[in-house]
């Protein structure tokens, strides 16, 4: 390896169709993400079955434009990486059945990343000087987790929700206050006109897991507030509840990841995950670091979306840590944050075999 | 010209390798392993098998339905990965047209059938001619009564044969509409890849093009969700 190796990156694990090549585990050369909101609006959430139909039609028109966006062809292409769980089998299928051949047709490895992972190593294309060891809060619609990184591959799971991810909350309130899905966004621009102390909100403690978070209670405690307001009669204010949610989600968010820092002596703070968007997120939790000499990273929005260029970044330090995955590499619903480690062994044999 | 052909809507994966028209090898597996698992590595055994390496293909075929809709995703997100990777066509023919050509049955009429589950079974009915069968109708999801009338009315008297893991289904049907009905035997009950690479190959003759971005699966029925949003609103998205 000369560390300028090329990744195809694929990414079909939910609504977005995503390919992109990256060289080096640095350099996006092509990073093509193909929505499918508009889709799936209609029906409030994402359609499993109609995301799996539409990332089959979108498939080679998208990995044709990031080749055709990096001035590539496949020839250039050093290893092949894939996101395999977790996430809607369905959907993962597509992208994991296509990069495995393309790995067969080429003769180069395939890497298997997990998609939280590769929400963790978007940071890594953003700031090149971030290595491990640091600390990766993740959070989404999908996922809140507090990870401690200890080398490329290898992670601690700190903390996670035991309920609601925080986006998935953000999403419930919104929908609750008719600003429609994805509802985060929503939320950020409404709460810049309200007040977040309007509305006095439960700061949820997990007993004895200091590091887990709970937010079924505040998504509660807001839906309970707009049925008494409705029962009344009244007409709630719509942006003080949501400056309100917003900070209560913040706080808890932020509170524990400084927590963990401490715990871990981490000196680096990695934000991912498509929350991490949030403009009064990326504030507080930049702030309050700097006040205990933590450093923080933010990749860009971007790159916080579901997107192929991290999973290629995370696929090409995989790459150069020996952990490839084998031809039967299959995709997973659930999957545990570091089951790449456990696939490894029949990886470095494809590896021996593959040449270009 | 070597073929490599995909055929996996239904629970047995198939794999061959055609050359110039002349299966060389097909593995056929119905197994614990699930397609997503075996599948690639079996084109790599395969080929090697062979002593072939992916750049001696000349074109891959794949299966496109009806059957298991993720089955179907599995060996056309496969077929489609092969074929731009190498920039080879990519040639798809129906499962039911399949195992249509692979059923011999001079004289009457051909219907596979197809577990489509949820009480449905995907078929289609052909004229047995030669050397390829005519279709008679388009690709269908029926119950069996209406499978069973719509056989009474197409056979006018005469013999259908039928394959496929859906007889067991429409059996009653049949009998009760007093349809002729001559059963083959089970080596035809399941799509074999090796009848795909030789269909496939035919279609290159003829000059069809095989366009991987344009591939698409043979679903025959939509997404539940679209059916059940159609109920709710009256109308067609």
């Amino acid at each position: 390896m000369d560390g300028e190796e090329i990744i195809l990156g694929i990414e079909t694990s939910c609504d977005e169709t995503s390919a992109a090549l990256v060289q080096g585990g640095r350099r996006i050369l092509a990073n093509v993400i193909s929505s499918q909101v508009d889709l799936h609006a209609v029906y409030g959430g994402v359609v499993p079955e109609l995301a799996s139909r539409r990332h089959v039609e979108l498939i080679v028109p998208v990995v044709e434009r990031a080749f055709q966006d990096a001035g590539l062809t496949f020839a250039d292409v050093d290893a092949v990486a894939v996101t395999c769980g977790p996430g809607l089998v369905g959907a993962l299928l597509v992208g994991l059945s296509y990069a495995k051949a393309v790995a067969l047709a080429r003769g180069v490895p395939l890497v298997g990343v997990h998609h939280t992972a590769a929400h963790i190593y978007a940071n890594l294309l953003a700031y090149p000087e971030l290595e491990p060891p640091f600390l990766s809060l993740v959070v989404s619609g999908g996922h809140t987790s507090l990870i401690y990184v200890r080398a490329h591959g290898a992670y601690d799971l700190l903390g996670q929700t035991v309920d609601d991810a925080a986006g998935e909350a953000l999403d419930k309130i919104a929908r609750a206050l008719g600003l429609g899905y994805p509802g985060g966004p929503a939320i950020e621009k409404l709460a810049r006109e309200g007040n977040p102390e309007a509305l006095p909100l439960p700061r949820a403690v997990v007993r004895d897991h200091p590091l887990d978070f709970s937010f079924s209670g505040l998504k509660t405690a807001v839906l309970n507030y707009l049925n008494q307001l409705a029962q009344r009669g009244e007409e709630p204010n719509r942006a003080d509840i949501a400056a309100s949610l917003q900070a209560a989600v913040v706080d808890a968010l932020v509170e524990r990841t400084l927590a963990a820092a401490e715990l871990t002596g981490a000196r680096r703070i990695a934000l991912a995950g498509g929350v991490a968007a949030n403009g009064r997120l990326r504030e507080v939790l930049t702030g309050r670091a700097a006040e205990q000499g933590v450093r923080v990273f933010l990749p860009p929005p971007v790159l916080c979306t579901d997107n192929a260029a991290m999973v290629a970044c995370a696929g090409y330090w995989y790459l150069r840590h020996g952990l490839m995955a084998p031809l039967s590499l299959n995709a997973f619903a659930n999957l545990p944050l570091g089951a790449e480690r456990g696939w490894g062994k029949a990886g470095e044999k494809k590896t021996a075999r593959a040449g270009k | 010209m070597w073929i490599l052909a995909l055929e996996t809507a239904t629970p047995t994966a198939s794999v061959a390798l055609v050359n110039d028209g002349q299966v060389v090898v097909e593995h056929n597996e119905c197994s614990r392993r699930r397609h997503a698992e075996s599948l690639v590595p079996t084109i790599e055994s395969l080929l090697k098998e062979q002593g072939l390496t992916p750049q001696d293909l000349g074109a891959v075929a794949c299966g496109r339905g009806p059957g298991s809709f993720t089955g179907l995703r599995i060996g056309l997100s496969t077929a489609k990965g092969l074929a731009q990777a190498l920039g080879l066509p990519l040639i798809t023919v129906s499962t039911l047209d399949i195992l249509a050509a692979a059923a011999f049955f001079p004289g009457g009429l051909v219907a596979p059938l197809m577990d489509a589950k949820q009480g449905h079974i995907y078929v289609a009915f052909y004229e047995k001619t030669w050397p390829s069968p005519h279709p008679l109708t388009g690709y269908l999801a029926l119950r069996p009564p209406e499978l069973a009338s719509e056989a009474l009315r197409l056979a006018a008297g005469r013999e259908v044969a039928v394959c496929g893991d859906g007889v067991a289904l429409a059996q009653e049907a049949l009998r009760k509409a007093e349809v002729k009905v001559c059963e083959l035997p089970p080596a035809f009950s399941y799509p074999r890849a090796g009848v795909l690479g030789v269909l496939a190959f035919a279609e290159l003759a003829r000059g069809v093009g095989g366009d991987a971005a344009a591939a698409e699966p043979l679903y025959v029925r939509r997404a539940a969700a679209e059916l059940a949003r159609e109920a709710k609103h009256g109308t067609r998205s």
